[in-house]
């Protein structure tokens, strides 16, 4: 296209009409003139004049008028010269391609890019007709112009493939429209490129997705709001969802464990606002399922459909962090101590045992520190790092080296300390790993071993029980002391080097190996009376007593002989002695008894007689009472008390005996409350020692309540493994004296017994305690002054027999 | 509960006079027939030849003691119901199991002489009769 030159109306146009104007005005006066000829010549002329200037004034207006209109003109036609330029000069330089052509569809103009585009000359392209644009084979009309739509004035917009004449395949978008004038623009638009980017961006976009959704991580993205737009497949399973609509859509913070909480919304806060990736942070999210799971989260802010959203990748550490905890576990539950450095020496862990002799509250505590922030001494400290460099530096391990450690609370302790280097993946020397063990105890232990050893030989040769040695394997006798070449009448040289069972003392007992070897498994073997037979044949009666320990790493068998013989004897003999004297004391004392209850039943006797009788028969039964309660003492203490037990009612008992202590508790001014029975129809304990043990408990109340009081109160409760029996009074035992007074002891008797009740033996309540004990109970007592005693006996439950 | 008919019949076995005097004369004035001896082997004599309605027997006795009398008593076809009372102060619970281990605890009980006066045996010894004042 070409610039059109700017048309001049020069003035000259306004002046040539107003000269014609003035020549015709002028023509007209002069013919005028001579035509009319009237007038004198003066009037004439002035007349002429008049009509002279008149024209030329009028000239001059209709020179100016009409200039200025052409002017204007003149002025548009300009503007509109200089507009038609710029749009031609706008379509050459145009980025895109332009076509105009005429409403019968010839192309009657294109610009510089389009002829570029398709790699024509506008000559080539002029003149020919637009459907055949760009006149190459293979261009192929998909999709003709729409001319029936152009017609009607609408823009058609489409997109066309063209091969231009270099045979290069182009993507154009075409925008066609009709001018007001009838003809037709079209602007070709190349998007070739961007149709490719396009197309590799859907490829990616693909494979981005492809990548997330089969990520091993859970991948969340959720909006600033929180809601869940988008999850893969793995956040399924990580939550244990099966379907997505499980989580999409809904808000992220109904996933969170509540412990969470706070973080996440300070971190989705932080990514939203700064926009930057947030650093790995640990979380806790709920399944569906309601269980929990602990998860490493790494959290981005991206665009998501065009939206800012928060991307989050989350792996489940939950295994990890068992097999952490369980590795934890491990290390904790070692008895040893264990820590492990960097290559400077400097902690990066410990177990809590080895944290804890450091000073240190939690192996926690321990990371970053070195061993001069420990408990241990400046020169130990230094010890230690030496021997850390050492082993690095060397690269060789270092077990069992001894050496001292000043540990927290000042206390001295010999440590076995190993040592060795840890390694990265190229093998470097990247920190150590040290573990030790408190052998304080065994350097003291072996320090005393030497002193133990003289000692055991001192106690050996001078006890008083007889002791063999022997080889645990077989049986031979490797020691004896004194007393058993004593004992026995074998010499020592008789006895070592034997085996236990080939001497004849011994025959019977072990009788062969295979029962020996029986014996020694046990380890422990007693028997209480055993007769066996000196070398001379006489009978020793003796406590066989066999023991396994442990000498080193050898196992020795210590027999102890202890002869029994005279203490049987002075046993038998006692024994003898008490059932006859419980028969002989007892008899007198139950005829004085009985004559005088006799005596006490005859009539006509007198106040006096009948006071005199009665003084006799207290004083009778306190010699009764002492009499049995020592021979109860001397049961107890000979081993002779029978513990009997039987299925009883024990409920029926407590009721007899209550009612046989009415008159005696009539007599005290005492009245026995039963408060709490339950069903006792099937107690499995010895009734006679029962019965005694209440019935001296019942007595004492009666004595020792205060002398205002009148209830004394026995309740019993089952409770789960025995029934506890309690009797309750109103008086006080004063055991705040300086010397602590036993009241089960023998003899005993309280601060303020034997002003009550000077006649008592004191000997009651170790009578009732070891009756108690025999059967498997416990007894006791509590007292203050404001509520009064209780004595509490317990009777045990025999779960095989109940 | 029956009344004392047809007197019932009481054999003591004791060898201290003065307990078993003592104890005829009031088991006498409560109406009691009453036969005594003095030793195991003419307890168990007395009682094979008389069935009597209860036995009270010492254990410590000479010739032949209560507990062995007991035992025999136990092994007759009469006198393994008889209905016995154990007087005794022998400081026995060994024995009395062992009595006890004879047979029939229900026909037989234990007293330590001691522990009661004369009006509590009286009293024990109408209770295993069944007999009210």
């Amino acid at each position: 296209m070409e610039n059109t030159n700017k048309k001049k109306y020069y003035n000259k146009s306004a002046l040539r009409i107003a000269l014609i104007y003035i020549l015709i005005s002028a023509l007209w006066i002069i013919f005028s003139d001579r035509l009319l000829l009237t007038n004198p010549d003066t009037i004439l002329f002035l007349s002429t004049l008049k009509g002279w200037v008149y024209t030329i004034v009028i000239g001059i207006f209709f020179y100016f008028l009409i200039n200025r209109e052409l002017n204007r003109r003149n002025q548009i036609e300009n503007n509109l010269i200089d507009i038609k330029n710029k749009y031609y000069v706008l379509i050459d330089l145009a980025a895109d391609g332009i076509m105009l052509g005429s409403h019968d569809g010839i192309i009657t103009d294109v610009n510089r890019y389009l002829c570029d585009m398709v790699g024509l000359k506008k000559e080539d392209i002029i003149g020919k007709e637009i459907k055949h644009f760009p006149f190459t084979k293979e261009s192929i009309d998909k999709n003709p112009l729409r001319f029936d739509l152009l017609n009607k004035g609408e823009i058609v917009d489409s997109e066309r493939e063209i091969i231009n004449s270099l045979g290069s395949k182009l993507i154009v978008e075409m925008r066609t429209r009709m001018m007001p004038d009838g003809t037709y623009q079209s602007i070709y638009r190349d998007i070739t490129n961007r149709k490719n980017v396009e197309e590799k961006l859907e490829e990616s976009e693909k494979k981005y997705h492809e990548l997330i959704e089969n990520s091993p991580d859970a991948i969340i993205v959720y909006d600033t709001e929180g809601k869940i737009l988008f999850i893969n497949k793995e956040t399924l399973f990580l939550m244990n969802a099966t379907k997505k609509e499980e989580l999409i859509g809904k808000s992220v913070m109904q996933f969170v464990h509540p412990d969470s909480k706070a973080l996440v919304i300070e971190r989705m806060s932080k990514s939203l606002k700064e926009k930057i990736d947030l650093p790995i942070a640990e979380e806790k999210f709920i399944k569906i399922d309601g269980s929990s799971i602990k998860a490493e989260v790494k959290s981005m802010p991206i665009k998501f459909n065009g939206k800012l959203a928060v991307q989050v990748i989350i792996r489940d550490i939950t295994d990890r962090e068992k097999a952490s905890n369980f590795l934890k576990l491990v290390v904790n539950s070692i008895p040893d101590f264990i820590f492990w450095k960097d290559r400077n020496s400097i902690f990066l862990g410990s177990n809590e045992a080895f944290a804890k002799v450091a000073g240190l509250q939690s192996s926690e505590d321990i990371i970053g520190k070195t061993d001069y922030d420990l408990n241990w001494k400046k020169e130990e400290s230094d010890a230690f790092i030496a021997d850390d460099r050492r082993v690095m530096e060397s690269n060789t391990a270092k077990y069992h080296i001894i050496e001292p450690q000043l540990q927290a609370g000042g206390k001295q302790a010999w440590l076995e300390t190993s040592k060795v280097p840890l390694h990265d993946d190229e093998g470097q020397v990247v920190g150590i790993l040290g573990s030790y063990m408190d052998i304080t105890e065994r350097i003291n232990i072996e320090e005393k071993l030497e002193e133990s050893e003289e000692k055991f030989r001192r106690l050996f040769e001078s006890a008083k029980d007889s002791i063999l040695l022997l080889d645990v394997d077989t049986g031979e006798i490797t020691d004896s002391n004194p007393f058993i070449q004593d004992l026995l009448e074998y010499s020592a040289k008789e006895l070592i080097g034997k085996k236990i069972f080939e001497i004849s003392p011994f025959r019977d007992i072990i009788e062969n190996k295979e029962k020996f070897n029986e014996l020694i498994k046990k380890n422990y073997i007693r028997y209480d009376n055993l007769d066996i037979l000196s070398k001379t044949g006489k009978i020793k009666y003796v406590e066989f007593v066999l023991n396994v320990y442990t000498v080193g790493d050898k196992k020795v068998v210590q027999c102890n002989i202890r002869d029994l013989t005279e203490k049987r004897e002075l046993e038998e003999s006692k024994v003898g002695f008490l059932s006859i004297a419980s028969h002989q004391l007892r008899t007198p004392l139950s005829m004085t008894k009985w004559v005088l209850d006799a005596l006490l039943k005859e009539k006509g006797l007198t106040v006096f007689q009948k006071s005199k009788l009665n003084d006799l028969v207290y004083s009778n039964e306190r010699l009764i009472n002492l009499v049995e309660d020592l021979l109860n003492v001397s049961m107890i203490e000979t081993g002779k008390l029978i513990v009997n037990k039987k299925l009883i009612d024990l409920g029926k008992l407590i009721n007899d005996l209550v009612a046989s202590l009415k008159s005696l508790a009539d007599k005290k001014k005492k009245n026995i409350k039963i408060i709490n029975l339950p069903n006792l129809k099937e107690v499995y304990c010895d009734p006679i020692l029962i019965n005694e043990s209440l019935e001296n408990l019942l007595t004492n109340a009666f004595v020792y309540a205060k002398e205002d009081s009148k209830d004394i109160t026995i309740s019993v409760e089952d409770r789960e493994d025995d029934y506890l029996i309690s009797i309750h009074n109103e008086g006080y035992i004063d055991d705040s004296s300086s010397e602590k007074i036993n009241l089960f002891d023998k003899f005993s008797r309280g601060a303020n017994s034997s002003v009550i009740e000077p006649t008592g033996s004191g000997l009651g309540l170790f009578i009732t305690k070891k009756m108690v004990e025999a059967s498997g109970g416990t007894i006791w007592f509590t007292s203050n002054i404001e509520s009064g005693t209780n004595f509490y006996l317990t009777i045990v439950k025999n779960k095989l027999k109940e | 509960m029956d009344k004392i008919t047809k007197k019932n019949v009481l054999l003591i076995v004791e060898d201290e006079k003065v307990l078993s005097n003592t104890l005829e004369e009031r088991l006498l004035s409560e109406g009691f027939n009453v036969i005594k001896a003095f030793d195991g082997e003419e307890g168990l004599k007395l009682a094979l030849e008389n069935h009597p309605d209860l036995i009270l027997l010492d254990l410590l006795m000479p010739k032949v003691d209560g507990l062995t009398m007991f035992k025999k008593l136990r092994a007759d076809s009469w006198g393994e119901y008889a209905p016995v009372i154990i007087l005794t102060n022998a400081d026995s619970s060994s024995k009395v199991a062992e009595a006890m281990d004879v047979g029939h605890s229900d026909t037989f009980e234990y007293i330590l002489k001691t522990s009661l006066s004369l009006e509590g045996v009286v009293a024990r010894i109408k209770k295993r009769l069944n007999i009210t004042n």
